[in-house]
């Protein structure tokens, strides 16, 4: 049967014609910006005339410079003492432990809510957080993270990461939850084993798939958090985001290159984890109304 | 006029062959069934004949045009799907009207032919409903109603009776026949089973595996069976087919059956066979119905089996004949005066007995039918 | 599902405790127990965050502190001024400027990423040569941390930038716009940020709704005579009203809070032209200091959004008890 854009072969060309140059788009910026990383500062300053698709002259001199604090390409005067290292432990861990945090309360309170019926207002509580702009609700938290001494430090982020992303997670393994077949359980439980036991060895198995998607696509929303890390840090425990604003020096203005260079380092981890749960991204991200 | 002609039509599926080779001819108002078990291709050429699907190669026409260029949305055919496929976002009204709707038809005019097809399929008082509430017999009703409005001079179905209810479906065969009468339409029906292909269709299509088996009236498909896939096809259960040897015997021929012993032929079974070349090894074919129970030391010619198994089915009775597996099955409404593990004299009259060769499977009764591929009965 | 042979006692009980799917099996006292033990990490999380936040909210949104003041929050009750802030907030312009701008970039934002997303969709509907590739390469805009996206478009709307290159290519002129420093130019370089970041989502929702769309009804669609112009318009388009509305919804939601992208890209600028509601809170915040009135503002646009999705929820409610009279 013919498709939707009939097989006549002008029209099967059109529409590759038309991928193809949605593909273009979609592909330009970051391609751009994988070239840039690899450019000496001669082709990426302002002061460059001519500007080149390829770098003509292929250098790590940016990623010299994001990792040791100098490089061979920069001027001297650009030398600066913190390096990409810290910010990018610090992304890992504290995106690691709020995706946990988030993980772990959310599975647990989409249990609760899926086999006993509890928490009975708590999928629209969580769905209204997502709400409010961050900034709209961002000085009480300060204020308390202030007060309990949590600005700047590990904890402090990973705990906001967690309940700000908490919401997600909840929603994701309820609709996965709700999916998995309540008689197994059942079983169990009748046979005399003890609720916690069941929890762990036969409901969490049949959703390991579930939880694995739930805990990735988690991590993709803390690891591209800005706001939260620009408010909460400032010093020891700034974030990937956050330290690309660093990247400037007096004389040369923003230097373009070494951010291409963290830039680049900083999406490839988000953009293999989607590729591994695109199978689920539409159920994460409309609250499971959709499934794919 | 809406005649039907596959000529040659075959369909693969990269290294799968659907269809094979079918060539049959539709006459303009007949209703056909293509039969067959699943995967034998009988939707697939359905799928063709409709346009959902392109054959790979051959033709179909349709009073004698060839339509292959035609698109789908254009050959006039109705198409009633396996699951009805209603529009389950439409009321019923708007399901039946939609055909006409695509054709811009008037206003008044919809309404008034909606009203008509829905009297004849007694949807009349569902109307405003959304068709989601529909029983599944309803829908079945639905279905065929939204496609027989745009009255289309072929009308396609695709095993429309295996969802609904055993009941509801002894009703809808009649109704599917008034139906097609009354519309005076050319009917392909695709089904699995037997029984109903037997008791709507004025010829029946036999598929396997993408062949064309055989084309021919249910009674020719029944009784004259041209292979031995079409003998145990059709019946429930099926024909029984027992290997054996031909010998000659004090001048006749005789059918040797090891330990269950030997018929003779009669002079027309033993000429037909000769005609038709039959080796040494041959299967003797027999309906269930037609063999005769007597006992052991009677008279008569016959086969001698112990009995298996009784299966009783309410006014009938199976018997299932064998010394490890069933090899003979007999069906019989008289009582059955037997038990199990005794012996059987199993007669079968030579009027009702069918040969087949057990290399080929092809039957060997040149004197019968000589139906087949261009299915003129 | 269970037995059925506990008293009705018992089974009330299990009703009153809260009932659920495995409530049969375990007895009314430890459904409950466990019903709370699984949900008191999350409800003491929210707790956490609503409550005290909520009140320090309240509280300081009465007064008009500021920490440069000297004193702590504790002590903002020195510069008491009831409700001052929120007179402030409805005679602030450059609030409303900010508000309308906002509307207006993310009305033309998401509408720009629905109709790009459904064409795409569109085109992905039937399978084609790969289709899968093709499919993991479109959503890639989707993963790229939204700050980082930021420092792309800064980069690619360069005067000197590569948008202007390929600009100049197609035109066959010099082309040496300063995106960034013009009022008109800068809007459109920030919607087309956004546009490009979340298209892919847009894309995916629809997608999956219009595969949805069950393949037997466009068939039978067809064979009833059916144009495609037809069944997109009879069939598909009416089925995915409802995944249409979702996706545009929750995309609008998401894009008011706008603040990445547009932070690293313009701060707002020039001038005020590309601030939207949160840069101006930032910037009232960060900048002025004005904690008391910000904390107003916040707490206004909490009442606000949480009065609008009650009143979208209860429409939704009617609509579907409406529908289900009906039938």
């Amino acid at each position: 049967m013919k498709s939707f854009l009939q097989i006549l072969l002008p029209l099967r060309f059109l529409r590759h014609l038309l991928l193809l140059l949605a593909l273009f788009a979609a592909l330009f910026p970051i391609a751009w910006m994988a070239s840039m990383a690899f450019k000496p500062m001669a082709e990426w300053t302002a002061a460059s005339g001519d500007l080149t698709w390829l770098p003509k002259a292929p250098t790590l001199g940016n990623f010299q410079y994001i990792f040791t604090g100098v490089s061979d390409d920069y001027p001297s005067s650009t030398a600066m003492e913190k390096t990409a290292w810290r910010p990018i432990i610090a992304s890992l861990l504290v995106s690691g432990i709020g995706t946990l945090i988030a993980t772990i309360a959310g599975t647990l309170a989409a249990y609760g809510f899926s086999r006993f019926d509890r928490g009975r207002g708590l999928p629209l509580v969580l769905a209204q957080q997502r709400l409010f702009p961050p900034l709209a609700v961002i000085i009480p938290v300060m204020i308390m993270w202030a007060y309990l001494d949590l600005i700047d430090s590990w904890w402090g982020l990973a705990l906001i990461y967690g309940i700000v992303t908490l919401p997600f997670a909840f929603w994701l393994m309820l609709t996965f939850l709700d999916e998995v077949p309540v008689e197994l359980e059942e079983a169990a439980l009748i046979e005399g084993a003890r609720p916690y036991r069941v929890f762990l060895r036969v409901t969490l198995p049949l959703v390991k798939p579930a939880l694995a998607t739930t805990l990735l696509f988690v991590f993709i929303l803390n690891w591209s958090d800005y706001v939260l890390a620009l408010m909460l840090t400032r010093e020891q425990w700034v974030t990937i985001p956050v330290f690309m604003n660093d990247l400037n020096s007096a004389q040369t203005g923003q230097l373009y290159g070494a951010k291409a260079a963290l830039g680049l380092i900083a999406i490839v981890p988000p953009m293999i984890v989607g590729m591994l749960i695109q199978k689920h991204l539409v159920r994460g991200l409309t609250f499971g109304a959709l499934k794919q | 006029m809406s005649s039907i002609d596959l000529i040659g039509l075959g369909k693969s599926f990269n290294a799968v062959t659907a269809v094979k080779d079918l060539t049959l001819s539709v006459r303009d108002k007949e209703f056909i069934a293509l039969l067959g078990p699943s995967g034998c291709g009988k939707t697939t050429t359905m799928n063709m004949i409709a346009g959902i699907e392109t054959p790979t190669t051959g033709e179909i026409r349709f009073n004698g045009i060839d339509i292959s260029r035609i698109a789908p949305n254009r050959r006039n055919i109705g198409f009633v799907f396996q699951n009805y496929a209603i529009f389950t976002h439409l009321s019923v009204f708007e399901n039946l009207a939609f055909a006409l709707r695509v054709r811009r038809l008037a206003r008044r005019e919809i309404d008034r032919r909606v009203r008509e097809i829905a009297a004849l399929m007694q949807l009349s008082d569902r109307l405003d409903w959304p068709s989601s509430r529909l029983s599944v017999n309803e829908m079945q009703k639905l279905a065929i109603g939204r496609s027989a409005i745009a009255e289309p001079a072929i009308f396609l179905l695709d095993e429309p009776l295996s969802n609904v209810d055993a009941a509801f479906r002894v009703f809808m065969r009649a109704e599917l026949k008034r139906i097609q009468r009354t519309l005076q339409q050319t009917m392909v029906y695709v089904t699995h089973d037997q029984t109903e292909a037997m008791s709507l269709a004025d010829r029946i299509a036999v598929l396997d595996r993408g062949l064309l088996q055989q084309f021919d009236t249910p009674a020719a498909v029944y009784n004259r069976p041209r292979n031995t896939f079409v003998a145990r096809f059709m019946g429930s259960p099926a024909m029984n087919l027992l290997e054996g040897n031909l010998v000659g015997l004090n001048g006749a021929m005789v059918f040797e059956a090891g330990a269950k012993g030997r018929l003779r032929l009669d002079l027309g079974e033993a000429e037909r066979l000769a005609n038709a070349g039959a080796k040494q090894r041959i299967l003797l074919g027999i309906r269930p119905e037609d063999i005769l129970l007597a006992r052991p030391d009677a008279g008569e010619e016959g086969l001698t089996l112990p009995i298996n198994f009784i299966e009783p089915i309410g006014p009938r009775t199976i018997l299932h004949l064998g010394d490890s597996a069933a090899e003979l099955k007999v069906v019989t409404g008289k009582r059955v005066p037997y038990r199990i593990g005794e012996a059987v004299k199993l007669v079968m009259p030579a009027e009702r007995r069918r040969y087949f060769d057990p290399a080929s499977g092809l039957s060997l009764d040149a004197g019968g039918e000589r139906s087949g591929q261009h299915g003129q009965a | 599902m269970s037995a059925g042979s506990e008293s009705p006692a018992v089974a009330a009980a299990t009703a009153a405790a809260g009932g659920g799917r495995l409530a049969d099996a375990l007895g009314p006292r430890l459904t409950r127990r466990i019903g709370i033990a699984t949900t008191l990490p999350t409800q003491l999380l929210l707790i956490f965050i609503i409550a005290f936040p909520t009140l320090v909210t309240v509280y300081i949104s009465l007064t008009a502190w500021t920490p440069l003041d000297g004193i702590t929050w504790v002590q903002a009750y020195t510069s008491w001024s009831w409700f001052d802030n929120y007179i402030e907030i409805f005679q602030d312009g450059r609030l409303g400027g900010a508000i309308l701008r906002t509307l207006f970039i993310v009305a033309v934002a998401v509408t720009s990423e629905f109709l790009l997303g459904f064409g795409l969709a569109l085109l992905f509907v039937d399978k084609f040569a790969f289709r899968p590739i093709y499919y993991s390469l479109f959503l890639l805009p989707m993963m790229v941390v939204p700050a980082v996206s930021g420092y792309m478009f800064l980069i690619l709307f360069q005067s000197t930038g590569p948008i202007n290159q390929l600009i100049s290519f197609v035109t066959g002129h010099p082309f040496e716009m300063v995106w960034l420093t013009n009022r008109t130019t800068a809007t459109i370089a920030v919607i087309a940020a956004d546009v490009w970041q979340w298209t892919p989502m847009m894309f995916l929702i629809l997608l999956a709704g219009l595969i949805g769309v069950p393949q037997d009804q466009i068939k039978a669609a067809r064979l009833l005579g059916a144009s495609w112009g037809q069944i997109l318009t009879r069939i598909s388009l009416p089925r995915i009203r409802a995944v249409i509305v979702i996706a545009i919804g929750i995309r609008f939601i998401e894009a008011l809070k706008l603040f990445d992208v547009m932070f690293i890209m313009t701060k707002g600028g020039p001038g005020v032209a590309t601030e939207t509601l949160s840069l101006y809170i930032y910037k009232r915040t960060f900048g002025d200091l004005e904690w008391a009135y910000v904390a107003a503002i916040g707490l206004t646009i909490v009442i606000v959004m949480s009065l609008a999705a009650i009143a979208t929820l209860s429409a939704v409610r009617r609509i579907k008890a409406r529908r289900a009279a009906a039938a």
